[in-house]
């Protein structure tokens, strides 16, 4: 058995006291970082309620369950942030991709507390993958809701819409997974990719654009 | 499995073409609705991946939740939307009882597809098919009877007209399945609902330049 929320509590202890240390100008960092860590903690336990309420084995787990809980756990403290503190377009892409940061962080290290961290290799395509994989669900996100939000006709269906997206990239990254063998290092592999082809189209258009937001 | 495969790589593959197409013209105009289009597309082809996938990789266990429609009903919520964006005030407040078939054929249809399936994904997707349905039979009706109708406005809302019927018939005729091969008539009007979602993309493109 996991001690996810002992685990939870031994890494964000640390950086709570960083936290309060470093003073208000980086809370707001720390604080987006802990509701992503809170958000994968609360995604494994509702994960597992609904495997057990539908009786699903681990593959419907992975590829049916867990894309829909995460994103929308993922989704709520930034709805919380966008709806209570109303914030300017600027601090929104920061706030998600930091929520996401820590949720893929807070995955990763359940991972190793399950699987063991021997093999040095695997777990370094596995924490990029990862890694890039929910930075990626978080930047279509993120990106989106900076556009959505300033139209009110848009609101709604365009926050649904970037969920629909975020749990489809989730979806086929976790069915790649549970495939296993080979086709797991292109689940990796993909996410990754598609991120740096992401800054690189960044970097060559947004100038073009006169710097305009998208 | 074989014409399965081939029907949701041709879905992905149009919905994909037609998200960059998309993208090209926003980048190139900046108009609105081609952002709302690249949405549409870019739901419609993740769903397809996911679906395509879903069917190559997973063979021995039956879907206990579709991931895949939640993307489906994104992108017809993208459609609606692009339907809003397109249509002008006096198209709005349009009257016509025509508009009526909209519930006639969409209510029962729904009741059926409860009847054998999920109630809350039906009753979902039946709202918005009926949402759908409506506005563009008024548009359609509408831009018809004008003497300078927009002919890319009319042509949309017929091909949401033919998207929405087309759908329709696929869900009809996935129930009883009738086996993976091409004389099954699924295959044909998914190809069909495909073709449709792709016409879209000229007839947006007419209608956003009138």
């Amino acid at each position: 058995m996991t001690y996810i929320e002992n685990v939870f509590v031994c890494v964000s202890a640390p950086l709570l006291v960083t936290a309060l240390c470093m003073g208000r100008r980086y809370l707001h960092l720390f604080l987006f970082l802990f509701a992503g860590m809170a958000s994968c903690l609360l995604s494994a336990y509702i994960n597992t309620f609904f495997a057990a309420v539908f009786g699903a084995s681990a593959v419907q787990a992975t590829v049916e369950i867990a894309p829909v809980v995460e994103e929308v756990m993922k989704l709520l403290p930034l709805l919380f942030y966008l709806l209570v503190f109303e914030p300017a377009p600027e601090p929104i892409r920061p706030a998600v991709l930091t929520i996401a940061a820590g949720f893929a962080t807070f995955e990763n290290i359940c991972y190793l507390v399950q699987n063991g961290a021997e093999n040095f290799t695997f777990l370094l395509v596995r924490g990029f993958g990862t890694g890039a994989m929910h930075i990626l669900c978080g930047a279509v996100i993120g990106y989106g809701l900076v556009y959505v939000w300033r139209r009110t006709w848009l609101k709604f269906t365009g926050t649904f819409g970037l969920l629909g997206v975020s749990i489809g990239l989730h979806g086929i990254y976790n069915l790649l997974i549970a495939y296993e063998g080979g086709v797991q290092y292109v689940a990796y592999l993909l996410p990754t990719v598609i991120v740096l082809l992401g800054l690189l189209a960044g970097k060559l258009f947004l100038p073009r654009l006169g710097g305009k937001d998208v | 499995m074989i014409p399965e495969t081939i029907d949701n790589f041709s879905q992905f593959s149009a919905a994909l073409l037609g998200s960059a197409v998309s993208g090209i013209l926003y980048l190139k105009d900046r108009r609105q609705p081609y952002f709302v289009l690249i949405c549409f597309y870019g739901c419609y082809a993740l769903a397809s991946l996911y679906w395509m996938l879903y069917t190559i990789l997973i063979t021995d266990e039956p879907p206990m939740f579709y991931v895949a429609d939640i993307g489906w009903i994104a992108c017809y919520l993208f459609l609606y939307l692009l339907q809003a964006f397109l249509s002008r005030p006096e198209e709005r407040s349009f009257r016509c009882r025509l508009t009526w078939l909209a519930p006639l054929n969409v209510i029962p249809l729904t009741l059926y597809y409860i009847s054998i399936g999920n109630l809350v994904y039906n009753l979902i997707v039946g709202v918005i098919m009926l949402l759908l349905l409506r506005r563009s039979l008024r548009g359609f009706i509408y831009w018809g009877g004008q003497a300078d109708g927009a002919r890319g406005l009319r042509a949309f809302h017929l091909l949401v007209i033919a998207f929405v019927v087309l759908e329709n018939c696929l869900w009809l005729s996935s129930y009883p399945w009738r086996g993976d091969t091409w004389s099954n008539p699924y295959f044909w009007i998914d190809f069909a609902v495909t073709a449709s979602s792709v016409s879209m993309l000229p007839a947006v493109r007419k209608a956003v330049s009138e």
